[in-house]
């Protein structure tokens, strides 16, 4: 199962060192996201991912080792659960 | 020519009859009054103000009058009204100075979209400015007075207006609104500032407004840069303390604050992120007005 961002002209977003602020046209809303959120939007961005394509991406860049694999998949399924409440991904 | 080029009964002949058309930085407005407590603020308060010709365009149109009904002579009342309509429930007459000016700040802030605006003060010296967002009752309009007779521009103890199309703040300076404690705190800190007479038992409690200073009003069409975003939070005994603010923070504490953040749309977002990045935001806690002069004297803007 993939996700995909809204729409990529829908979002505009801007950060301040880790932290990101998203601005989705379609309902209006603005959110605070930290880094980790924010870079899975990024690479939804790019493409549309499932989890697993996901933990394997964003692991090197996100110093994924402090913590187990088992830990870091669940951190980036449950990420992907609030972006999809916050309305700002979609199943593909 | 300005206000107090009228003699009070011009003023209030004038306010009457024809009503005056008062320029408030950017904006005109048109107002009438019969109401003689209303013209003797005026006068007070707004004597360095220009006045436009009759003519001219108003961005406003206002009116203060007192009902006409059993009101007129049993705990008589005052209306505002906008556009020849009735906007808020009368309140009493005593209460029809500050009723002005509250309804002055909902024309600003119901009908100017070519700004985001934003719940502040905000106030500028050597060129940059600070915006004060916060809710009443954190000590920003005692703070803002403070600063202003200490050698700080006034560009509006309650409305940032934020030009969407340069990210510049439009000046709009008029009467500090002050209430309870505040009242007395600036007396004795500045024993020369002018003030309107206190009102009392006023939704807010006691209010009075002090007058801005002519300087401002004269710079009222310079805008500015911002260069600081600063919450301040009055309490009592507390040291002076300014705290940095990691700017998204900030972005969406400001945004909190803002009229019409969502009415812009995707405007308010990049003018917000303009705004923002062109600012050190802070929090600050404060208990002694002189501390507070002093580490706002210390700002520096960004680099």
């Amino acid at each position: 199962m993939k996700w995909k961002v809204i729409s990529e002209q829908m979002l505009n977003c801007c950060s301040w060192g880790e932290e990101w602020v998203f601005y989705n046209k379609f309902s209006g809303d603005t959110h605070l996201l930290g880094s980790t959120t924010a870079k899975i939007l990024l690479e939804l961005q790019q493409s549309p991912s499932n989890a697993l394509f996901l933990v394997e991406a964003l692991a090197p860049r996100l110093q994924a080792e402090m913590v187990t694999h088992e830990e870091f998949s669940f951190q980036i399924e449950h990420l992907l659960e609030e972006l999809n409440t916050l309305g700002l991904i979609e199943f593909s | 020519m300005n206000v107090s080029a009228l003699t009070p009964s011009e003023l209030k002949f004038r306010l009457k009859k024809t009503g005056i058309f008062l320029r408030t930085g950017s904006f005109i407005t048109h107002l009438q009054t019969s109401i003689p407590g209303v013209s003797e603020s005026v006068g007070l308060l707004y004597a360095d103000y220009p006045l436009a010709e009759q003519a001219d365009f108003a961005d406003f149109h206002v009116c203060l009058t007192r009902p006409l009904n059993l009101r007129r002579w049993f705990k008589p009342q005052a209306l505002f009204s906008f556009d020849g309509n009735t906007i808020f429930k009368p309140l009493p007459l005593d209460q029809a100075f500050p009723m002005l000016e509250w309804g002055l700040n909902w024309c600003v802030s119901n009908h100017v979209n070519h700004c985001l605006i934003i719940h502040a003060a905000v106030v500028e010296k050597g060129g940059y400015a600070a915006i004060m967002p916060a809710p009443p009752g954190s000590g920003k309009s005692t703070l803002c007075a403070a600063l202003v007779n200490r050698g700080w521009r006034l560009l509006s103890d309650e409305l940032a207006l934020v030009r969407v199309v340069d990210g510049k703040l439009i000046p709009l300076p008029r009467p500090v609104s002050l209430k309870n404690e505040s009242i007395e705190i600036i007396r004795r800190y500045e024993p020369n500032a002018i003030f309107s007479r206190e009102v009392a038992d006023t939704i807010k409690g006691t209010v009075a407004h002090m007058k801005a200073s002519a300087d401002s009003v004269a710079r009222a069409s310079e805008v500015a840069q911002v260069a600081w975003v600063v919450f301040p939070k009055y309490k009592a005994g507390a040291t002076a303390c300014l705290e940095t603010l990691s700017q998204s923070r900030a972005f969406m504490r400001v945004a909190d604050n803002s009229f019409n953040y969502s009415l812009l749309g995707l405007n308010g977002f990049k003018t917000m992120t303009s705004l923002i990045d062109a600012s050190l935001c802070y929090d600050f806690t404060y208990s002694k007005l002189d501390d507070a002069i002093e580490i706002f004297s210390a700002l520096k803007p960004q680099t």
